[in-house]
Parts: C-alpha cells; structure tokens; sequence
C-alpha cells in the first residue's frame, strides 16, 4: 500500500540537480542531473574522488548552496520551499572543522544547540547525555583548540545530534583521524543507524564504502551507480589475475594478442592487472605458456574501488 | 522571535568572550587610541591652536573626542574581522546550516562591536579628569549612546565588506582606506572648520563628523544642542549600511 508510511520510508530525495560555477571565466558543471534516493534508517555512502560532484551535493542538501536547478527534499520537505524547517530536520557535520577553537567544548555545544532553538533545561541534558555517551565528560572545560583530531572530530558529531535530526549529513568525516578513531567514530555511527538514524556520508575511502548499507557511486557530476556493496560487488561479475615478471611490457603485449576482448590489462603498483570474467581461465593460460618468466602469481576479487574505477575511469 | 533572540544573544555573549579570552586583542584596542592620543596629542601640543575656541586646553584637549571615536573605528575594524575568521575557521559553516536567519549573525556583530567599542571609550573616558575635563552623568550618558551608535554603523559597514573579502590583510587594506579618511575628515584630528568648500562637503556627507560634533559639545560644553538631530543622522548611516547587508546576506 502506498500510503504515508510507504512515503515516510524516504529520507532523501534528490532530483535532477544541476549545478554551473565560474573559474578563470570558464564555466564548469560542477552537478549534471544528479538523482538519487536514500531509504530511512541506513547508512548511505557517497563515493567518489575530489571532483566527482559529492561535495557540491553535500552543500546543496545541506543548504549551503543553492542549485540552479533540480529538488531536495528530506522526508518530504522541499529544501527550497522549505529551508528553515528542513534545517531542523538535518544534522550537518562538515569535513572541515566547525568549532570555535577559543571557546570550550561546551560552551561550543551551548552555541549550537542554541542557534539550532533548544531550550536551556532540555540543551543542558542533551549535552550531558551526549558527552557521558562519547567519554567527553572530562574534557568538556577545555578549550576545543587543545583537542586531539579524534576528540575535535566526536564534538563535532555531538554538535550535529543535539537536535536529534532525522537525518545525519556527514562529509568525509573521518578525514585527519588515526585508524583507531576512524573505528570508534563508524561504530558510533552504526549505533544511531540501529538507534533509527538515517544517515548520508560522502567519502573517498574504500574500507569505510564498505561499511555503508547502500553505495551511490559519483563522477563527473553524475551518479553512475548505487547499490549495496554486496550487490554491486555481485554485479560486476569480473575478477582480477596479477602477476609480476621478467619482461612485463612484452607479456603485456603478447597477453593482449591472446586473451579474449573481454579482457582488460594493465599495469598496477608494478604488477600487471588483468582484469576478467574467467580467472580460471587466465590462470591456467599463464601457467601453460608463460611459467619460466612469472615470478609471482595471484588472484582476487574486485573490491569497489576497481568496480569504481572500471564504471567510471577514474581511480578514487 | 524568542529563538531568535536567544541566538542573538548566544551569539553575541560568543564574541564577547572571544574578545576577552585574546588578550593582545584586548590590551591592543585600549591601549592604541591611548598612545595615538598621548603622543600626538602631546606631540602637537601647545602648537595647536583651535578656529572655533571650544577647546582651550591645547591639542591634547581637542583630540580627547577623535581618541574616543578612534577607539570605537578600531573595534569596528576587529570586531569584524572576527567575520572572516568564523568563516575561515569554519564556525560560520554551522551558523549558515542552523535554522537562525543571517540577519541574527549580523545584528550579533554589530551588537557584540557596538558593546565593546562603548567600554571600552567608557574606560577611556576615565583619563578625562587628569586633563581637566569633567562630565556630568547625563554627558557621559550622551557619550555612550552615540558611541554605541557609531559603533553599530561602523560595525555593520565593516560587517558587508568581511562578508564580500575573504582575506584578513584584504580586509586590513579596505578598511583603512575606506575608515581612516571617514576618520580623518569628521574633525577629530584637526577642525574641519574654514578649510575650504571640499573639506565642507566631504565633512557634510560624513557620518563619523556628526557623531564628533555632538561628542565635542557633550565633553566641551556639556549639552549638545543638536543631540537629537546628531543621533538621528548616525541612525540613518546605521539604517542605510543594514538594508544592503540584509541584501547581501540573502543573496
């Protein structure tokens, strides 16, 4: 039945968005018809390189800028008709820092909360709930500028939570962060999706794609595909054969000549990367005809940073 | 309204305390007019004679109002470098995605300058008695208010310009361009009184020359007779720097 609740069950709509700037008086398409939508109480990633149209789709949603053409709307409400009421509904943590280094972590999060309209009793708990939550209790008098990267980046997150907003906009918010607070900040972040959070992340990294519910896939201002990792891993249905040996550039050659079109060869961190739907096959080629000159062979599957760079040609 | 209140009110206690946790901000806003005053005020000294006789204690005397309103310009000037600084340091990004209107970030500024320009001319104000000058209370009351004023219009000029500069030394150069003539020709370092027809004009179309005329008659004489007239005109510079800034943030 598609009633409301069918509605409700969409955190993000976007549509047809375009977005043109200026730059040496040139004009650049920053978005092309950029379109997607984000189910409610998952984690969605974004991903691509610097370039690819994230961050301008971050700023748009977040409304920091405002598209030429195209819609947004978060559970239903229109980013444009809408602006105030859809602030309310959004948490925005941003990849640059967003705190005043000179006042206190609290007094940070006193400032936020106030502007996002909380009231003092209900700002004060929420703060203490929050910090007590994060481990920040002790810290919450120092000045945010003699934080650590790790600590900065979780005030951050409280900042954009103190609301309790619909829907989490994150924008590489690992950026700067040692593996160890990478870890804690996802496990945080899984822990509001299960609390019912519907969170939208852009990153260029593989290993936090990985943890995402649901991948869009961004390049040249365009989405190019989305998925679940699983899906889009089961999808691409190609594998990859590497081997390092003697003369490279004339097994190259001579592998082009041989192995069918489908193929596709390349060098890749001074091996040589074949990338095909028959490794087997590949493999047993290798061994037969080429066994004196191979000095190592292996074989694995695409991750999505190859299925990334063979839809779209670009390398994240 | 009552949010946006509370956000005014946030934001502008955030500037204040800005203010007084950097300390060479503070000591470097009370002490420059101060020196600016005892050196060339001392400096000019007896050599210094005033056109309209108001003042009869030498350049030191005459240059006790363009002191207080130089205080006042540089707190405008700081105040709202503190603009690109939140947009540098990427405070302003988390005010622009908040709920709370532009225009409440704006009249933060200018509230936030508009107070520490008056303490800090009011804390100037004490070195009066030790040249010879005595207020009465509702003088000095008078003083304040058209500090504040001045303070508001300066601060919500330098607020367009940090809004359109990027740039902290970008923003240095185009304040004192614009600033220091403004500061230059309002009478507060020599009379403007009797130098020709363009000192005239450029003194009339000046707001800062309004607001040094009713501060010489309030530490002068007392009373200004033109209190009311002197203010509004300062409002008026207040009203017509704000729409286009109001303008500007919306765009």
């Amino acid at each position: 039945m598609e009633g409301p609740k069918a509605k409700q069950a969409i955190a993000l709509e976007v549509k047809d968005l375009h977005f043109r700037y200026e730059k040496s008086k040139q004009s650049v398409d920053a978005l092309n018809g950029v379109s997607f939508s984000c189910e409610a109480e998952k984690i969605h990633g974004i991903l691509g390189p610097n370039g690819s149209g994230k961050s301008t789709t971050f700023k748009i949603i977040s409304t920091l800028l405002r598209a030429q053409s195209g819609s947004v709307s978060v559970f239903g409400i229109d980013r444009d008709k809408q602006e105030k009421q859809l602030r309310q509904a959004i948490g925005v943590c941003f990849q640059s820092p967003s705190l005043d280094p000179i006042l206190t972590v609290r007094e940070n999060l006193w400032v936020q909360g106030t502007l996002l309209g909380l009231s003092s009793l209900t700002l004060s708990k929420e703060i203490e709930r929050w910090l007590e939550k994060f481990s920040l209790t002790e810290r919450s008098q120092d000045r945010v500028g003699t934080l650590s990267g790790g600590l900065a980046r979780r005030v951050e997150l409280i900042k954009s939570l103190l609301h309790k907003p619909k829907l989490l906009l994150l924008d590489e918010p690992t950026v700067g962060l040692d593996p160890t607070s990478r870890e804690e900040f996802w496990k945080e972040l899984r822990q509001l999706r299960d609390q019912g959070m519907s969170i939208v992340v852009t990153t260029h990294l593989m290993d936090e794609a990985e943890l995402c519910d649901e991948l869009l896939f961004m390049a040249h201002g365009k989405c190019v595909a989305g998925g679940t990792p699983s899906n889009l891993k089961q999808e691409f249905k190609k594998e990859y054969v590497y081997f390092k040996a003697e003369k490279q550039d004339s097994m190259m050659d001579s592998l082009k000549e041989v192995l069918n079109s489908g193929a596709q060869i390349d060098s890749h961190n001074g091996r040589v990367r074949i990338e095909t739907k028959n490794p087997d096959e590949v493999i047993d080629l290798l061994r037969r005809d080429y066994r004196d000159q191979l000095e190592s062979l292996e074989w694995d599957k695409a991750t999505l940073g190859d299925i990334y760079r063979s839809k779209t040609g670009v390398s994240l | 309204m009552r949010r946006s209140i509370a956000a005014l009110q946030v934001l502008t206690y955030r500037d204040l305390l800005r203010f007084v946790r950097q300390r060479s901000r503070l000591i470097g806003a009370l002490i420059t007019p101060l020196l600016f005053w005892l050196l060339i005020g001392g400096g000019l000294g007896s050599a210094f004679r005033d056109p309209t006789g108001q003042v009869g204690g030498g350049y030191l005397h005459y240059f006790f109002p363009g002191m207080l309103a130089l205080s006042v310009l540089f707190t405008a000037i700081f105040s709202t470098i503190t603009v690109i600084e939140d947009r540098n340091e990427g405070f302003l990004q988390g005010v622009l995605v908040s709920p709370v209107s532009r225009i409440t970030f704006l009249w933060s500024k200018v509230l936030a300058g508009a107070i520490l320009g008056a303490m800090q001319a009011v804390l100037l104000l004490l070195a009066a008695p030790f040249i010879g000058i005595t207020l009465s209370f509702l003088s000095v009351v008078q003083i304040v208010l058209v500090l504040l004023i001045t303070a508001m219009g300066l601060t919500a000029l330098g607020f367009f310009l940090a809004w359109k500069i990027n740039s902290v030394s970008g923003y240095h150069s185009m304040m004192n361009l614009l600033l220091m003539p403004l500061w230059l020709l309002s009478g507060a370092v020599f009379p403007i009184e009797g130098r020709g027809s363009v000192f005239s004009v450029l003194a009339a179309i000046n707001p800062l020359s309004y607001a040094m005329k009713s501060l010489r008659a309030l530490i002068f004489e007392g009373y200004d007779p033109a209190f009311l007239l002197n203010t509004g005109l300062l409002l008026a510079f207040l009203v017509v720097i704000v729409l286009p800034t109001n303008k500007l943030l919306k765009s």
